[in-house]
């Protein structure tokens, strides 16, 4: 058995601040966490239910401040948790603990830039009597990182262990952000007791909310009349349990909290938050109003001056279509503003140059907002009626519990009769596909007054791709050496719709799209753009030349790997060739490759062989006994089809024996997987086509899915004979 | 320039797998007395000349270094001289195995934007006592074209050199004198670079190198006697020991309690023993003199945790308590190639107890969890013992367990149901492979180790599912470790026209593939045997089998046996792998892999029943 923990996930608490400070005396800390008093903090026995359990938190207790005196920044915040230790297992997990700077400790917690800890642990036994652990003298410290092993462990042993930060960071712009937590209430092993704290003074801005059936968030009395606290606690919660397919946030209990600093009301204007009308005060959601008001200030489509180099391209080629004009702007964007900037990017990586610019000026420096307004100018200049979109992706949760600015996506509707949606750029952008997380989602519309004010809000639903557009199809021919030791593949891969953007990043190597791109757009390569090209020039150039020819290998190299993990047996003798990117078009992506399998997929059985078919579809999702039963929604990247039809040369003096197991049909509402197969001409020919009918599915839908994936599992499992005539 | 050009572009050929290669490397090796420190010094510099062979390249050159080592020198310079070092990063080495260590690190980044460009870089390191200066190794991360190591030996100094693994390289020793020193130069050529492959033997049994034994120096007015013998070397490591403040009264009362019901002293030691491997954690401290002096036996007995030498000096001490003739033993394992006639740190890395029962020397290595009393784990087995004996010592070489195997074995009762077999599952562990399997098993915590423990059973097979896990006593170290389950083999069964097609083992436990273009011997962790043996009981109506003719392999290395028979109604099938040697060198690949092969062709045939 290889030791091989998978460890579950732990969201992390994360925030940040530049702290130089003393910490608070030791003793008065212990007394205060490990306060008699705190009858939550006192609990000793694990409930029955979890006496199986590895470990068992039966307390834990962050707390977050956030206070400031003009000039500085203070955030003190502790970590105190309480875990009984079940198992050998446990006993060696917690043994050891280390915190140090910018990473996550043992224990799952983490505080960014602090650079004093106070940390305190004793151990209870489980006769009652408590050790406490002489920190300083037992840890070891390289590197500004401590650990400590911590002493006299054993299975029944409690380890109770604050973490105390005392951080201070000075502020220069009277602004900061603080980075938002996100994540569910639960942890990797059952929590008795659990609570979150945050307590924020005058000129800070709290966001925070609990979703998904999550205690409410509770305001507690504090001493300062500028100083308000808001708790979330929860009691008996089970341990994690992510399933495949789900998204832990759009379902399980959670919370998501966001502080901002602004001094002065003038900064709050600056800060990239939704922000309360009044600091200190718990803001719990975004209204409608609220979005208008942020977007409303932000928002201002570009003037014709900085446009006007998409509108002579379109001009120059002479593109009429309103909506081809925007999807040719779209591509031309890619190349310009981003695509090429990447090589700028790997020459700096390289120490080729260090700040290499393109050869012309024809480019948009992109963030969020500048995006938006660019295709608003454009879009004015073009006459298309357009709305601004306010989205979030399905794995935050929804619109209406919108709490955090960067859960946003920000983006256009272009009012055509089948409108287009933009979002943002990325190598292989298309424009009538946005991304798959936003699909099906509700969202904000903006309507746009004389292209500078946001007014009317309204909601929408993106629309959702089918799994008619988004196909991925194979075709296989397969044959076979004599004596069924060497099996030959020929392929011919297709993409389409959203399968289309992911899987040109799998296998297009950078250089040859971007060479593309150069041609299309008549650009110039950095190190090409004086006439007479200079010695510098030059060296940079083969120097590139050396870089690139490095990436391609190792993308190769990628990109056989993929292969062998599709069909989940080595590969060899691979070869490959992309026929048609269909980076402009909804066209497919198409490749042809080849590739051979020794010694796999057949069995002997006398003068006869056993074939495994059904592994030239590749691996198929199987289904372990506990995921029959199923308690959560689906979520699936996209809806979605696979087809593959493959045709297999038998043998000479062979026959095919079991066709029949060949024919499956399995349907529902949710998907299906059907497939059929014909001996033609001394060829097996048989088709699989497998149906994600939809993109997220109910938990009731469930039971209808397992069959077809079931019938998918069974087929690439299926065999048939070769029998010798 | 395109002679250099020229010259990567044939490297490149002959070194595939290599970005990198060392065109020259000069080590010079000189040592110092430190009036001060009344030691003995070694200065190590190297010169290395590095030629990027691929289109482009980017790594990172280390240099390791300790609490009794200095990097004085560490500079990157062009071709043309200038240098380019650039940020020269300094970092403690992290390793899963050890806890803390004082070992560290300092490298830079090298980038080799062209084929054929070239880098120079010179580095010093100085060793404060020449006790640490063990060894200099000719390979290096990258093959080397043109190396040479000079060491000059002044007449002050009695230094000896072992030279090993040089068989087979081209490496030339010439010995000069200059200015009354003696100078010693090997000169070698064309050594590939040191490989990082999976299973492979230690350093030392592979690659051309050198120890340095530093015996004696003189001064004006003394001789300063250093590892001149194996008794001097004992001597230092027994001082340490000897420094180590005990105190019994501490788990006095403990030993008491682990005595008291003990029949024989056999079962006190056993106690005493076991009670270590359960109950202190191994967390490993290298950090200079802490690399070689135990924590004292109450400091781990208290924090229940320590490394090996604390594990042996509480073994020792408590058995001392008892009243047992127990001493302390430095041994190296099986990574190293040297034995105790080498008056060096670099001979041992490991300590252990023994305790004398009977007139008996019995090894005791409280790291071995689960390990049982009068057995030896194999990285021990063969290797010399350095021992205890009054003030003085004895070797003894740790003798291997012959009595018990290391044997994992499956027996299965299986019926046809469908397409499916289903049946029982007897599986034991024994020897060294039950203590592996309790290893790994107490590694998993809650519900997670069944869910594992069910995977493990299945191997590679996805379509295997088990049920109804009975295990024996899973702490249990002094009988076998046995467990018993039903199984479910799915998709195990094929039916064309009436015929029934099997594949009738479930798990085709096969022997390791080993890469034909492997640079170093394969070295399997444990000497191990697998069998598995199946009953099948003949479906109703089915009298009539075709099996698959039986495989024998002996070699060397192993014996394979495959067996198939159908008697009463029921075929048998038995598949046995024992594993002969724990090496297979280089050229003993291709008869491997002949087997391997055979025996995955044998395993995918199946049986045939008919009515």
């Amino acid at each position: 058995m290889k030791r091989n923990y998978s460890v579950a996930l732990i969201l992390c608490v994360l925030f940040s601040s530049f702290a130089i400070s003393q910490s608070k005396d030791l003793k008065e800390l212990q007394d205060q966490f490990w306060n008699p008093k705190n009858k939550n903090a006192s609990i000793t026995e694990v409930p029955e239910n979890w006496q199986k359990e590895s470990a068992v938190i039966l307390y834990v207790d962050e707390f977050y401040k956030y206070t400031n005196n003009g000039k500085k920044m203070y955030n003190p915040s502790h970590f105190h948790q309480r875990i009984k230790l079940l198992d050998k297992a446990a006993v060696e997990e917690f043994s050891e603990f280390s915190f140090d700077k910018n990473s996550s400790s043992g224990y799952g917690f983490v505080n960014f830039y602090r650079e004093k800890s106070t940390v305190g642990i004793k151990v209870i036994k489980p006769s009652g009597e408590e050790i406490i652990i002489d920190v300083d003298a037992e840890s070891v410290e390289q590197d500004k990182e401590k650990k400590i092993a911590i002493p006299n462990l054993e299975i029944g042993d409690i380890v109770d262990l604050f973490v105390f930060e005392d951080d201070f960071q000075r502020t220069f712009s009277g602004t900061h952000v603080y980075k938002p937590v996100e994540r569910v209430i639960s942890r990797s092993f059952p929590i008795l007791f659990s609570r979150v704290a945050v307590e924020v003074e005058n000129d800070y801005f709290l966001n925070m909310e609990s979703f998904n059936g999550a205690p409410k968030v509770k305001e507690e009395q504090t001493d300062k009349k500028s100083t308000r606290r808001y708790a979330i606690e929860a009691t008996q919660v089970e341990k994690s349990d992510f399933p495949r397919w789900f998204y832990p946030l759009a379902e399980l209990p959670s919370l998501k909290f966001q502080v901002t600093f602004a001094l002065r009301s003038k900064n709050e204007d600056y800060a990239q938050v939704f922000l309360a009308d009044k600091d200190a005060v718990r803001k719990s959601g975004v209204s409608k109003e609220e979005i208008v008001a942020y977007y409303g200030d932000r928002f201002g489509a570009q003037k014709r001056g900085n446009v006007k180099d998409v509108l002579r391209y379109l001009e120059d080629k002479g593109i009429k279509n309103k909506r081809k004009q925007l999807e040719e702007a779209l591509y031309y964007l890619r190349h310009r503003s981003y695509n090429r900037f990447l090589e700028l990017l790997i020459a700096r990586e390289n120490n080729i140059r260090y700040s290499a610019l393109p050869c012309d000026t024809d480019y948009v420096i992109l963030n969020e907002d500048t995006f938006v307004n660019y295709f608003a100018g454009l879009a004015k200049q073009l006459e298309i009626d357009y709305d601004v979109i306010v989205a979030t992706a399905d794995y935050n949760g929804t619109i209406d519990n919108l709490l955090l600015r960067s859960n946003v996506s920000y983006g256009l509707r272009f009012n055509f009769d089948e409108p287009m949606y933009l979002f943002d750029v990325s190598p292989h952008v298309q424009s009538d596909y946005f991304p798959e997380n936003l699909e099906g989602t509700k969202v904000y519309t903006l309507s746009v007054k004389k292209n500078r004010k946001l007014e009317d809000v309204d909601f929408d639903i993106l629309p959702v791709t089918t799994a008619e557009e988004n196909i991925s199809k194979q075709l296989l021919d397969v044959s076979f050496t004599n004596d069924f030791k060497n099996i030959a593949v020929n392929r011919e891969q297709h993409y389409k719709g959203q399968f289309k953007p992911y899987e040109l990043s799998r296998r297009l190597v950078f250089e040859d799209f971007l060479n593309e791109e150069f041609t299309r757009y008549n650009t110039k390569h950095f190190y090409h753009c004086k006439k007479r090209q200079s010695k510098s020039d030059k060296e940079a150039e083969s120097k590139m030349k050396s870089v690139m020819k490095t990436y391609r290998d190792k993308k190769i190299e990628r990109i056989e790997k993929l292969v062998t993990n599709e069909f989940d047996v080595e590969i060899k003798e691979y070869d490959y060739k992309v026929k048609n990117t269909g980076r402009y078009s909804n066209d497919a992506l198409i490749i042809s490759d080849q590739f051979s399998i020794e010694n796999e997929f057949v069995k002997k059985a006398g003068p006869n062989y056993l074939v495994e078919v059904g592994k030239f579809i590749g691996g198929q999702v199987q289904l372990e006994a506990d995921e029959i039963n199923r308690t959560k929604g689906v979520h699936l990247d996209h809806a979605k089809t696979f087809h593959y039809e493959v045709k297999i040369t038998i043998p000479e003096g062979y026959e095919v024996v079991g066709l029949d197991k060949l024919q499956r049909n399995s349907r529902s509402a949710s998907g299906s997987f059907t497939s059929e197969a014909v001996i033609e001409g001394g060829v097996l020919k048989y088709t699989t086509t497998k149906v994600y009918a939809k993109r997220k599915y109910d938990v009731s839908e469930w039971d209808s899915m397992v069959p077809w994936l079931q019938e998918a599992y069974d087929f690439s499992q299926e065999k048939i004979m070769f029998k010798k005539v | 320039m395109p002679e250099n050009i020229s010259l990567a572009k044939e490297l490149k050929a002959k070194y595939e797998d290599d970005d990198i290669v060392i065109k020259n490397k000069t080590t010079r090796v000189t040592f110092k007395r430190n009036k001060q420190s009344g030691k003995l010094e070694a200065l190590v510099s190297e010169k290395l000349n590095l030629v990027g062979i691929s289109s482009s390249a980017r790594i990172q050159y280390p240099v390791f270094y300790d609490s009794e080592s200095k990097v004085e020198r560490f500079m990157l310079k062009s071709n043309k001289g200038r240098d380019v070092t650039g940020m020269v990063k300094d970092e403690a080495i992290k390793s899963q195995d050890l806890f803390h260590t004082d070992y560290r690190v300092k490298y830079t980044n090298l980038s080799f934007p062209l084929q054929g460009y070239n880098r120079l870089l010179e580095i010093e390191k100085k060793y404060t006592d020449s006790k640490y200066f063990t060894s200099l190794y000719f390979s290096d991360r990258f093959p080397v074209l043109n190396g040479k190591l000079i060491v000059t030996l002044p007449s002050w100094l009695e230094l000896d050199i072992k030279q090993f693994n040089f068989e087979g390289y081209s490496i030339e020793k010439k010995e000069t004198t200059k200015d009354g020193s003696s100078v010693i130069t090997y000169s070698y050529s064309d050594l590939d670079a040191k490989s990082e492959e999976e299973n492979m033997l230690g350093p030392s049994y592979m690659y051309p190198h050198v120890l340095f034994i530093a015996k004696s120096f003189k001064t004006k007015d003394s001789t300063v006697n250093l590892f001149s013998s194996t008794e001097d070397l004992f001597k230092w490591y027994n001082g340490l020991v000897q420094s180590v403040e005990i105190d019994h009264s501490v788990y006095a009362e403990k030993v008491k309690e682990l005595i008291s019901d003990a029949g024989s002293d056999e079962e006190k030691i056993k106690n005493i023993y076991y009670w270590v491997q359960d109950n202190i954690r191994y967390i490993a401290f290298e950090d200079g003199i802490a690399g070689f002096k135990p924590d004292s036996p109450q400091n781990v007995y208290t924090k229940r945790y320590g490394d090996c030498k604390g594990m042996a000096i509480l073994t020792k001490s408590m058995l001392e308590e008892a009243g047992f003739d127990s001493r302390l033993v430095w041994i190296g394992t099986d990574r190293l190639a040297y034995d105790y006639s080498i008056p060096s740190l670099s001979v041992d890395n490991h300590m252990i107890a023994a305790v004398v029962l009977d007139g008996e020397t019995i090894f005791l290595d409280g790291t071995e969890k689960y390990n049982r009393f009068g057995e030896y784990a194999t990285r021990i087995q063969n290797k010399e013992a350095l021992v205890q004996d009054s003030d003085s010592f004895k070797i003894i070489k740790v003798p291997e367990t012959e009595s018990v195997p290391n044997l994992d074995k499956t027996a299965y009762q299986f019926q046809v149901q469908g397409e499916s077999l289903l049946g029982f599952a007897h599986r034991t562990f024994s020897g060294e492979t039950r203590v592996s399997f309790q290893n790994s098993y107490h590694s998993f915590g809650g519900d997670k180790k069944e869910e594992r423990l069910s995977n493990y059973l299945g191997g590679s097979n996805q379509n295997f599912f088990v049920d109804n896990i009975d295990i024996s006593d899973e702490e249990d170290r002094e009988k076998d470790l046995s467990i018993d389950y039903t199984v479910l083999v799915e998709n195990s069964v094929t039916e064309f026209d009436g015929v029934l097609y099997l594949e009738i083992d479930p798990t085709k436990q096969l022997i390791p593939e080993i890469n034909e273009n492997r640079a170093t011997p394969f070295r399997h962790y444990l000497k191990e045997s697998y069998i598995t043996e199946v009953t099948l009981t003949m479906p109703e109506g089915y009298t009539k089998t075709e099996l698959p003719e039986d495989l024998i392999i002996s070699n060397d290395l192993l014996d394979i046996q495959v067996k198939y028979n159908h008697q009463e109604g029921k075929v048998n099938y038995i598949h046995s792998v024992v594993l002969k040697k724990r090496v297979i060198e280089k050229s003993q690949f291709e008869m491997w892999n002949q087997a391997f092969d055979r025996l995955k062709e044998q395993l995918n045939q199946q049986i045939t029943l008919t009515k």
